[in-house]
C-alpha cells in the first residue's frame, strides 16, 4: 500500500494512504480521544470526541471519518478542540447516571476512563436523565438505557459486523432518540442471534450479560465460551460444532481429539457439563453437544493421526496403575512425550469404569475397545489381570515414575442389620459382574437403594438380567434425586419403579438370606451448609418392602490395597498436592482416586494434568497440547435467519423400551448427518465474540 | 409503543434542511417573547434530530431543557454561556447541516436578544408577558362578572369569590398556570408584570368597583425605574 506523510501535533508519521487520521494516529501510539470509534466497526463520527483541525481546512473534522492525505498537518489537542470535546462529553454525561461505583462496568468502562482523561463532570449542564427501568425482559442480556450514551457501536456491530440488524436508533415516547431493538420489540421478536457482539462493543454498562452467564475469574478467550470453560478438559466445543455444521466431520473429530482421547465414549456417557452452561438453554434448550460429539466420533476416518507428534524416546519408564479413562489418557500423552509406558490393570479387560462399570447398553464395548486400541497402537503396553499389591516392589522394578489411577471402585454398604446377607450386592461389584458375564440370573424382586446415576445403572442392568420387578428406593424427593433426568426417564420407561422420600433402616432377613428392606417415610431431607445430612423421619411409617435381591447404590470410594503406605483422606482418596502430585516425588495421581467419584471427562482432564506434571519431572517440556485441526478463527458474519431461535433440539432415535431390556445393546442411537447438521446450526457461536478486538484505553498510549 | 419515523438529515439536501429549520423558526416567531421563541424552537428541532451525533442529539436537548427552565424562572447565571457554547459547537461540529443550521439561528438569536435573556434569568421578568411563570395574573375588577368559572378551575384554589362577586387572585398562592385565563369568557384575567393596579382586597359585588386614577400606578413605575 502507498504511504503518505502526515504531521499530527508536530509528530511526523508515515502512514498507509487509505487510513483514517484516527487509525493512523492510534497505530503510531498517538492518542486522540474517541468513543464511538471501535477498531472492528465502520466509523460514523458521532461522538465528536476525535475532532481535529487540519491546516488549510476551515471546518473542524472528525479524525475517524477523515482520510489521511499527503502532507496533511493536523492538530488534535488545541484549546478549541479540547473545549469542544469537553462539551460533547458533558452533554453525554448529562444524560448518564452518576453512580459509577455500583455499575457492573466499573473500572472496565471506556466512558469512565474518558471522564478521567477529559476531566469533566456533570456539574455545569442541566441533567437530562431519561430514567427508564432497566430492561431484563430479554434472554441473556440486560439493557440499561440510563447508562447508554447512544454511541451506536451496538447498532453497527449488529448490522455491519454480524449482518443481523436488530438494533437501531429509535424515536422514544418523548421524541428523544435512543438505541433500541427495532420496533421497540424484544430481541427474540426481531431475530437476535444472541452472539453478544453488542455487549462486547458497548463502552459503558448499557448492555451487559445477565449475571451468571459467564464466570468472571477466567481469561476472556475461554471465559466467554461457557461450554469450553465448563468442560473439565476444555474441549473447543464451538469449533467442532462449526465444523459439523460445515459438513467437515473429520475436522470436528480432530478438534475433539486435541483434548481427549476418548471422543466416542464421551459421546455416549459424558455428563456434558458444557450443556449445563450452554447459553442456548436461555432461549429454548441447550445444544445437544454430547450427541454431536458422538456423531463426529462415528464419522472418524482417523485423518487426525497424520498430525500427531510423537517425541523421540526419552529412555524413561512410567508405570500406570489402572486402565480407566484417567490412567489411559495419561499413558497416551506420556507415550507421545517419548516415555515408555506400562499400564497395569487388575481386571481381565482394560478400560476401568468404561468397560466394567458403565453398562454396555449405555456405552457399547466396541466403542471403548476401538479407542483403547488406538492407545495401544501408539505403543502403550497394557497388562490386564495384573494387580499391584506392592507399590515399593513396583518402584524398584525400574520405573522412573508411577501414576496411580485406580479410580473409585468399591461400593459402600450401610452398617445396618442384614447388610451383609448373601443376596445383598454392592453397586460397582454388581455392575462389574454383569459386565464380565459373571452376574447371576436374577429372579423376582430387586430393590436398589440409592438415587444417583449408578443406582439406575444397577436397576436397569438388573432388569436386563431378568429381574421381575425392579424398585429404586431413595431418601430424596423426585426432584432432589442426583440421577440425570435422562436416566430417570429411561428407567421409568423400562418399568423401573421409583419410591422417593424413603429411608432404609435395616435389611429383613432369615439367616443369611435377605427378604426385604425395612423402611420409614422421610418427612424432610436436606443437606445443611456443611453438606451434613439433615433427616427427619415420619413417625409410625415403618413398613417392609419385600425383596429377593438388594443392591446398595449409595456411593463408592477408592479401594486402596492394604500394603500401599500412602496418606489417605477421609473419603479414602489418596492425599495429593494440586490433585496430581503426592508427597512421594515419584508417585502421581489421576482420576477418582485423587478427588472422589466424578465423571469420565474429569478423569480425562486429570489424566492430562498428571501427564504434564510427570513429563516435566522426567525432563520433558510438559507440552502435550497439539493442533490436529486447522487454525481457524470464528468469522464475524452471521446474517439473518428467522428460523434460528425456534429451532428445537434434535433427539436421537431410542430403542423401544419394551424391547430394549431384552439384552444389553445400545439404547440411544446416533444422530443422522442431517440431524447433526441441524443441531449444529443451533449453536450461538459464543466464540465469535472472543474475536472482537478489545479497544485500548488512553492510558496505554505513548503520546496522550 | 408505536414506532415513529426518525428523520434522516444525512440523506437530505441543504435546501431541504434549510427549509425545514427556517419554517420551524418562522412558526415560533409569531410568539413575541424571544426566550420563549428559543424554547419552542429548540424543543421542536430537538424532536426532529436524527439523533446520531452527540452535539445535535444531546446539545439540542440541553438547549431545550435550559431555555425551558429559563422561561419557568429557574434560569441560572451560567445558562447564557451554556447556550452560547452549544450553539457555537453546533455550527462548528455538527455532523450534517441540520445541526449547523439550527446552531446558526440559535447563535444569532442569542446575540440579538441578550438583554431579554438576562432579564429572564436575573430579574425573572418576561417583558412581553408570555412566560407564565414570570408574570402576575389578576382579575380586572371592572370586567369580572363573578361567574365563578375561574374559581372552579383553579388547581391551587388561589381565587376567592362567589356568585356575582368580583373574584380576587391571591398572588402568593397562584401557580401561574393560566387555566383561569383560558376559561374566562369575559377576558377578565389579565397578565401583568410585578406591578399591579389597585384591586379589591376581597371579593365585592360585581360592578361595584371604582376605577382609580392612574397616578399611583405611574408613580410606582417611576420608583421601580430608580431602583433598577
Amino acid at each position: 500500500m502507498k504511504t503518505v506523510s502526515i504531521t499530527i501535533d508536530g509528530h511526523v508519521l508515515l502512514v498507509d494512504s487509505g487510513d483514517s487520521i484516527l487509525h493512523a494516529a492510534l497505530k503510531a501510539d498517538l492518542y486522540i480521544p474517541h468513543l464511538c470509534h471501535h477498531p472492528d466497526l465502520p466509523d460514523i463520527g458521532a461522538c465528536r470526541l476525535c475532532v481535529i483541525e487540519i491546516e488549510g481546512v476551515d471546518e473542524i473534522k472528525t479524525a475517524c471519518s477523515t482520510r489521511v492525505e499527503e502532507n496533511m498537518v493536523i492538530y488534535s489537542k488545541t484549546e478549541k478542540l479540547n473545549a469542544m470535546r469537553r462539551l460533547s462529553m458533558e452533554l453525554m454525561l448529562a444524560n448518564h447516571v452518576d453512580d459509577c461505583t455500583t455499575c457492573p462496568k466499573y473500572l472496565k468502562c471506556e466512558l469512565q476512563s474518558l471522564i478521567q482523561y477529559l476531566g469533566v463532570s456533570t456539574a455545569r449542564l442541566k441533567r437530562t436523565l431519561n430514567a427508564v427501568p432497566v430492561n431484563t425482559a430479554n434472554p441473556l442480556f440486560v439493557r440499561d438505557l440510563n447508562r447508554c450514551v447512544s454511541c451506536g457501536r451496538c447498532v453497527r456491530a449488529c448490522r455491519d459486523l454480524r449482518g443481523v440488524d436488530v438494533l437501531d436508533y429509535a424515536v422514544m415516547a418523548d421524541d428523544r432518540i435512543m438505541v433500541d431493538v427495532k420496533n421497540h420489540h424484544l430481541m427474540t421478536e426481531e431475530g437476535c442471534r444472541f452472539c453478544g457482539a453488542c455487549v462486547e462493543v458497548c463502552p459503558t454498562g448499557a448492555l451487559q450479560d445477565k449475571d451468571g452467564v459467564f464466570s468472571d475469574d477466567l481469561n476472556r478467550e475461554i471465559g466467554l465460551v461457557p461450554c469450553r470453560s465448563g468442560c473439565p478438559a476444555q474441549i473447543n466445543v464451538p469449533k467442532y460444532i462449526r465444523a459439523i455444521k460445515e459438513g467437515d466431520d473429520q475436522e470436528a473429530i480432530a478438534v475433539i481429539r486435541e483434548r481427549a482421547p476418548f471422543p466416542h465414549s464421551l459421546g455416549y456417557v459424558c455428563m456434558a457439563f458444557c450443556e449445563d452452561v450452554c447459553r442456548r438453554k436461555e432461549i429454548n434448550e441447550a445444544l445437544s453437544i454430547r450427541e454431536l460429539k458422538k456423531f463426529a466420533a462415528t464419522q472418524d476416518q482417523g485423518l487426525w493421526k497424520e498430525k500427531i507428534v510423537v517425541k523421540p524416546n526419552s529412555g524413561k519408564k512410567v508405570a500406570v496403575i489402572g486402565s480407566g479413562p484417567a490412567g489411559l489418557t495419561a499413558a497416551y500423552y506420556l507415550k507421545k512425550s517419548g516415555h515408555a509406558v506400562t499400564v497395569f490393570e487388575k481386571m481381565p479387560v482394560a478400560g476401568g469404569m468404561l468397560t466394567t462399570g458403565i453398562p454396555s447398553y449405555r456405552l457399547p464395548r466396541e466403542a471403548v475397545a476401538a479407542e483403547i486400541a488406538i492407545i495401544t497402537d501408539m505403543g502403550v503396553e497394557i497388562c490386564t489381570s495384573t494387580e499391584i499389591s506392592d507399590l515399593e516392589a513396583l518402584k524398584k522394578s525400574g520405573y522412573d515414575e508411577i501414576l496411580i489411577a485406580i479410580g473409585a471402585g468399591k461400593g459402600t454398604r450401610l452398617p445396618i442389620d442384614g447388610a451383609n446377607c448373601d443376596n445383598v450386592e454392592e453397586n460397582i461389584d454388581f455392575l462389574r459382574k454383569a459386565a464380565l458375564n459373571q452376574a447371576p440370573i436374577l429372579q423376582g424382586k430387586v430393590v436398589v437403594l440409592g438415587g444417583g446415576n449408578v443406582a439406575f445403572d444397577c436397576a436397569r442392568t438388573a432388569r436386563r438380567l431378568g429381574a421381575g420387578e425392579v424398585t429404586i428406593l431413595c431418601l430424596e424427593s423426585r426432584v432432589g434425586m442426583t440421577a440425570s433426568l435422562d436416566e430417570i426417564e429411561e428407567g421409568l420407561e423400562e418399568g423401573i419403579k421409583i419410591i422417593n422420600n424413603t429411608s432404609f433402616n435395616a435389611i429383613e432377613h432369615q439367616g443369611s438370606r435377605a427378604t426385604g428392606v425395612c423402611c420409614q417415610k422421610v418427612k424432610s431431607f436436606n443437606l445443611d451448609d456443611n453438606k451434613k445430612m439433615q433427616l427427619e423421619l415420619a413417625p409410625d411409617s415403618d413398613h417392609v418392602i419385600p425383596a429377593d435381591t438388594i443392591i446398595f447404590a449409595i456411593g463408592q470410594r477408592p479401594e486402596i490395597p492394604a500394603g500401599w503406605d500412602l496418606p489417605l483422606t477421609p473419603g479414602n482418596c489418596i492425599g495429593s498436592v494440586d490433585e496430581v502430585k503426592t508427597a512421594d516425588k515419584s508417585v502421581y495421581l489421576a482420576g477418582d482416586v485423587s478427588y472422589g467419584t466424578h465423571s469420565v471427562i474429569r478423569a480425562i482432564a486429570s489424566g492430562r494434568k498428571a501427564a504434564i506434571a510427570m513429563d516435566l519431572a522426567l525432563g520433558g517440556d510438559g507440552k502435550i497440547e497439539e493442533m490436529l485441526s486447522r487454525e481457524k478463527v470464528a468469522g464475524t458474519y452471521l446474517g439473518r435467519d428467522d428460523t434460528f431461535l425456534g429451532k428445537k433440539r434434535e433427539i436421537p432415535i431410542q430403542e423401544n423400551p419394551d424391547q430394549r431390556t431384552a439384552d444389553f445393546s445400545a439404547v440411544n442411537h446416533c444422530l443422522a448427518a442431517e440431524e447433526a447438521c441441524n443441531e449444529a446450526v443451533r449453536c450461538l457461536q459464543c466464540d465469535m465474540r472472543v474475536a472482537i478486538t478489545k479497544p485500548r484505553i488512553w492510558a496505554s498510549y505513548g503520546i496522550k | 409503543m408505536e414506532s415513529k419515523i426518525r428523520k434522516q438529515w444525512k440523506m437530505a439536501s441543504l435546501d431541504e434542511i434549510k427549509r425545514f429549520v427556517l419554517s420551524s423558526f418562522t412558526e415560533v416567531k409569531k410568539n413575541p417573547c424571544p426566550v420563549d421563541q428559543l424554547r419552542r424552537f429548540t424543543d421542536h428541532t430537538r424532536r426532529n434530530s436524527c439523533g446520531e451525533c452527540v452535539i445535535c442529539r444531546e446539545g439540542l436537548l440541553q438547549l431545550a431543557v435550559v431555555t425551558e427552565s429559563i422561561t419557568q424562572g429557574l434560569g441560572r447565571e451560567q445558562d447564557v454561556e451554556i447556550i452560547k457554547d452549544i450553539s457555537a459547537d453546533l455550527v462548528l461540529g455538527s455532523g450534517c447541516d441540520y445541526g449547523k443550521e439550527v446552531g446558526r439561528i440559535v447563535s444569532q438569536r442569542i446575540a440579538e436578544n441578550a438583554e431579554d435573556l438576562t432579564r429572564h434569568i436575573k430579574r425573572k421578568r418576561c417583558d412581553t408577558l408570555v412566560c407564565n411563570k414570570l408574570l402576575t395574573f389578576y382579575v380586572a375588577p371592572e370586567t369580572c362578572t363573578g361567574c365563578s368559572k375561574c374559581v372552579d378551575i383553579c388547581p391551587v384554589s388561589a381565587i376567592a369569590g362567589g356568585d356575582r362577586l368580583i373574584h380576587v387572585i391571591d398572588v402568593s398562592l397562584c401557580n401561574r398556570c393560566g387555566a383561569c385565563e383560558d376559561v374566562c369568557d369575559d377576558k377578565a384575567i389579565i397578565r401583568a408584570g410585578a406591578v399591579l393596579p389597585k384591586l379589591p382586597e376581597a371579593p365585592i359585588p360585581a360592578g361595584s368597583f371604582q376605577v382609580e386614577t392612574e397616578a399611583s400606578g405611574l408613580m410606582s413605575r417611576k420608583r421601580r425605574r430608580k431602583s433598577e
